[in-house]
């Protein structure tokens, strides 16, 4: 009698768990069925985790990397392109976010969220896993995760698909269309810690991407505001602006509306769906003054950006026909929460965004994907557009928000004039070298009377040093010489190979940081009659300046010449004026 | 003028040869036809009941049962047929994974199975194996998978597939039946 009871409770519970809500936060938090928010207990360990998945000392969640990886040739890599992903995440400031390498696990290994064991592994064998109950067909990589009632978690297990798909770990390979371990753990990573889909284009948490490498390698402000929402110290989440609100359609709220804060240089700096009750929260974004626009996700047709599944299943009723509402102005100060209620027309758009026109220089070449758009700070004459089925084929204008992008031409695409049932519109666009890097919109606009279809945050401005560790050292430099780039070793000013010179001053000299014999280094004076002859070890094409002084501990360096730009591994000065007595040199890189 | 017009748009038809679906970091989606091959049993009916437990090693997981009504690939002889999938809550325990499927009671659906060591059968693609069947309003039913559509598409003709109509039940009983002989 008494295992028929526990079913029938247990059958009682899950009905009434498994229906599950939508999800609050800014971002989009993943929640347990009573509608808590799922986080890592750290400061201090919550009791019922295990040791051997939270370190109680370090407050560190412990992760186990399978000891085979993907591959035999390339084990060491992937391996590590995992713990970049894991490094990435933790180097978010202003949080007490921290990962622990536990080391490497082998044997026959599988989703176990009962063993007190965080592991990542590849399938290889087999699309059926987790004791023969999931079918991985069709997917890159799935973070399966365990947790309490109030959000606890307990336990999480990544598995990649190595039977389908083929891995690959150069960053700097672009062509590949294997999948880029990196990205793909940074997404499942951020399910690891709590994180559902994004609702705005260049999030990592986007539930789809590119094939190989991502040109949206990073984390996105809106990720970022998650990690800091659920993982903020008690001083970051003072220093930062908090909004709520209600978004409701004539008195009635409004379940799955899009709400986006977009900030006065036009950068997306976070978004969220409203919930059931039409509730939104946009905690922990940077203080200052922002626009909230309002807008429908797509129905879950087949041409789309995003759709209420493709955030979570609980959004598959999501509200998708209203019109978008431009906006409202808000100031964020620290540490206090605004309220912003807004309303919306409860009328289907009359036209919607579902393709994007990736950048070209050619007026003619046309790609189109539902990847968000990446240009660089300083391109300049590149077409991008937007595409869809129901756009209008004249009387349109695209714009891209916030100042830094210039429209310098536009064109329209009546329908079936490029793609077969789609019209769209371009535009030749110049991105200034100043503008502010981060996600952006596009925005199309009729004419006639004002009509607006959105793609939130679908055009990413990138900085042209890219810095996604947030250490202040270009990640091209850090993944060239280190691995992973995130390591401790690729620090700025660490200085591994000991030399004297730190990564940061190796980076500016454009020595190896990893090789004590590459440094920029004065090798010899030779004093004659006629002056001085020094010679320095150099790179190749980089400018060095010549400064002299007459004593050691003071007095300021003088230039000797003019810069020199290096054609060989050595180059050498001629200073008249060392003819005798002391006389003191250094050399520096110059831009 | 008029001929350098027509050569110029000529190459224009050229260049825009390359409307490419961009699939998931996630994801890579099963299109009906990939769902049909690997299925080893398709079946329609309707969830009547699911019950959460642990196994052996005391993990959560789910089991359905489902009523079969139809038989559209591979050979079952019952009516009632148990699915399971990962996930679930217990008491103050719960565990999940965000693409796995949910079968609430009450719910008709289309299954693409396949079947484990156990005999449990098991959703081809966790989500992507199942479309929830709603009516049209005219007295059809539709087949309803967000992820239907979404299969990489790359196009030698220069244009993307016309956007597709609702998929009724029996235009996915056709495709599955075409496929599945």
């Amino acid at each position: 009698m008494k295992p028929a009871i526990s079913t029938l409770q247990r059958t009682v519970t899950a009905c009434l768990f498994l229906a599950g809500v939508a999800a609050l936060n800014a971002f989009v938090g993943s929640e347990t069925a009573q509608g808590n928010l799922r986080r890592w207990r750290l400061s201090p360990p919550h009791p019922s985790v295990s040791t051997n998945v939270v370190n109680p000392t370090t407050r560190a969640i412990r992760f186990f990397l399978a000891a085979d990886a993907f591959s035999s040739t390339n084990r060491q890599a992937e391996l590590d392109s995992i713990r970049a992903a894991f490094g990435q995440w933790q180097a978010v400031p202003g949080t007490i976010l921290k990962f622990e390498d536990a080391g490497l696990a082998t044997g026959s290994l599988d989703v176990n969220l009962n063993d007190n064991t965080n592991l990542i592994f590849w399938t290889k064998s087999s699309t059926l896993i987790n004791s023969n109950r999931t079918d991985i067909s069709g997917s890159l990589g799935l973070c399966f995760t365990s947790f309490l009632s109030d959000g606890t978690l307990l336990n999480a297990d990544i598995v990649l698909n190595g039977v389908e798909f083929g891995w690959h770990t150069d960053f700097f390979d672009t062509q590949t269309t294997n999948a880029f371990v990196e990205n793909v753990a940074l997404h499942e990573i951020g399910h690891l810690i709590g994180l559902a889909h994004a609702a705005i284009g260049t999030a990592t948490m986007l539930y789809h991407g590119d094939f190989g490498t991502s040109r949206i390698p990073g984390l996105s402000s809106d990720d970022i505001s998650g990690v800091c929402a659920l993982y903020g110290t008690a001083a970051t989440i003072s220093s930062l602006g908090h909004l709520q609100g209600q978004i409701t359609v004539n008195g009635t709220p409004v379940f799955g509306a899009v709400v986006s804060l977009e900030d006065d240089t036009g950068t997306l700096v976070a978004a969220t769906p409203s919930r059931t009750n039409g509730l939104y929260q946009l905690p922990c974004v940077p203080a200052g003054h922002y626009t909230l626009r309002v807008t429908p996700l797509d129905p879950a047709v087949p041409e789309r950006l995003i759709s209420g599944p493709d955030i979570a299943s609980s959004y598959a009723t999501a509200q998708t026909s209203f019109l978008p509402n431009p906006g409202a102005g808000v100031t964020l100060t620290a540490g206090a929460t605004n309220t912003l209620n807004l309303t919306v027309t409860n009328t289907a758009p009359p036209f919607r965004i579902t393709w994007l026109r990736q950048p070209s220089a050619l007026r003619d070449y046309y790609f189109i994907n539902t990847t968000p758009i990446a240009m660089l700070q300083g391109q300049s004459n590149f077409w991008v557009g937007v595409f869809s089925g129901d756009l209008p084929s004249s009387g349109l204008t695209l714009q891209i928000t916030g100042p830094g992008v210039t429209i310098l031409e536009t064109t329209n695409h009546p329908m079936n004039s490029v793609f077969t049932s789609l019209a769209g519109i371009s535009v030749r666009v110049a991105v200034a070298s100043n503008a502010t890097p981060g996600a952006r919109s596009l925005v199309v606009i009729r004419t006639s009377d004002g009509a607006r279809a959105y793609a939130n945050g679908f055009f990413e401005i990138q900085s042209t040093v890219p810095d996604y560790n947030f250490d202040g050292l270009d990640d091209r430099f850090q993944r060239t010489y280190f691995s992973p780039f995130t390591s401790p070793a690729a620090a700025p000013q660490a200085d591994p190979d000991q030399d004297g010179m730190s990564n940061s001053a190796e980076y500016i000299a454009g020595t190896n940081p990893t090789n004590s014999i590459s440094r920029l280094a004065i090798e010899s004076v030779t004093q004659t009659i006629n002056g001085a002859t020094i010679r320095c070890r150099t790179v190749p094409g980089k400018r060095y300046q010549l400064y002299s002084r007459p004593v050691v501990a003071s007095g300021a360096w003088q230039p000797v010449g003019t810069p020199i730009t290096a054609s060989g591994n050595v180059t050498q000065w001629f200073d008249p004026a060392g003819t005798g007595g002391a006389r003191y040199y250094r050399v520096g890189v110059v831009p | 003028m008029a001929g350098g017009w027509h050569l110029y748009r000529g190459s224009i038809r050229l260049f825009l040869a390359v409307a490419v679906f961009t699939a998931c970091a996630d994801w890579r989606p099963l299109s009906i036809e990939q769902l049909t091959a690997r299925a080893q049993l398709i079946v329609r009916g309707t969830v009547t009941s699911r019950t959460c437990q642990r196994d052996g090693a005391g993990q959560i997981y789910t089991t359905v049962d489902f009523q079969v009504a139809e038989v559209w690939k591979g050979s079952f002889s019952g009516t009632n047929l148990a699915v399971v999938h990962s996930g679930g809550v217990l008491g103050d325990e719960q565990a999940a994974c965000p693409q796995e499927v949910d079968l609430p009671p009450g719910e008709e659906a289309v299954l693409f199975l396949i079947l484990n060591p156990a005999g449990q059968a098991v959703c081809v693609g966790m989500a992507q194996g199942k479309f929830r069947l709603i009516s049209d309003g005219n007295g059809d039913k539709l087949a309803v998978n967000p992820f239907h559509g979404r299969q990489p598409l790359q196009s030698k003709t220069g244009s993307i597939p016309q956007p597709q109509a609702p998929l009724t039940v029996s235009e996915l009983k056709r495709r599955v039946c075409s496929n599945s002989k």
